[in-house]
């Protein structure tokens, strides 16, 4: 009874652990300065607009794969380097 | 007078909408988070839209009946309304810069309190002129003191 319980616990945790919500960071304001870009300038490359970069910046906006691949492409990285999951604990 | 005020309205809507759209193409404007901000804010404006028609039917029970032009030009002014200001909330939300971030919670104070406090006080005036029923001017004290008071806190709070 007990090992279904903590069977159960076990597969429970495991799939909360998988819903649970992470935090994606960036480094987008480093690379940045490191490339001497203004938002403005990184925006363009980019094609959207310069109110875009501020919210991915801030990590108040999750850009999409296929934006977030053209922002790493413009740094020369690859897409973690540039973009940082991280899962809450 | 009314096919005017009707289609009039409508064509001025869709010229401010398409040069609105190609000024704002011209500055890479029309991307994913523009995208994003709009299918949210016309979600959220849904729930009012609900609220609303929950209102409405509250009237209907109360015996203040309202036609039904006057009912969809109420729901179609609360719907769009609150698209309008879900925007424009998100969209200064999105793109303040946390370095002058104060200064812009105090400005999207001022243009919103004045916006919603503008709308309220215009909804319950044709409310109750249209139903000959000046208790609806009652109804709007409430929110349009805390709208009136909240913009008066934020631009003595700009002017400081």
């Amino acid at each position: 009874m007990f090992t279904i319980l903590s069977k159960v616990k076990y597969t429970l945790r495991k799939v909360s652990f998988t819903l649970e919500g992470g935090v994606m960071k960036n480094n987008i304001r480093l690379l940045r300065g490191q490339f001497d870009l203004t938002q403005e300038q990184l925006a363009e490359k980019v094609k959207v607009s310069r109110q875009s970069i501020i919210a991915i910046e801030n990590e108040k906006y999750k850009p999409s794969l296929e934006l977030a691949y053209k922002i790493s492409k413009v740094f020369q990285l690859p897409i973690e380097k540039v973009f940082i999951f991280e899962m809450e604990e | 007078m009314g096919f005017i005020g009707l289609y009039g309205g409508l064509a001025f809507a869709i010229l401010g909408w398409f040069f609105g759209r190609r000024q704002a193409k011209k500055e890479n404007g029309l991307d994913e988070m523009n995208s994003f901000i709009f299918t949210k804010a016309r979600s959220i404006s849904w729930y009012f839209t609900i609220v609303t028609i929950y209102v409405l039917f509250s009237l209907a029970l109360l015996d203040i009946e309202l036609s039904l032009i006057f009912a969809l030009a109420i729901l179609l002014f609360v719907h769009m309304g609150s698209w309008a200001i879900s925007a424009i909330v998100m969209s200064i939300r999105l793109s303040s810069n946390p370095e002058n971030i104060k200064e812009q919670t105090t400005k999207k104070q001022i243009i919103l309190s004045g916006l919603i406090g503008g709308s309220i006080l215009l909804f319950f005036t044709i409310m109750s002129a249209a139903t000959g029923n000046w208790k609806f001017l009652l109804v709007a004290i409430p929110p349009a003191l805390v709208s009136s008071l909240t913009l008066i806190y934020a631009t003595h709070k700009q002017s400081s």
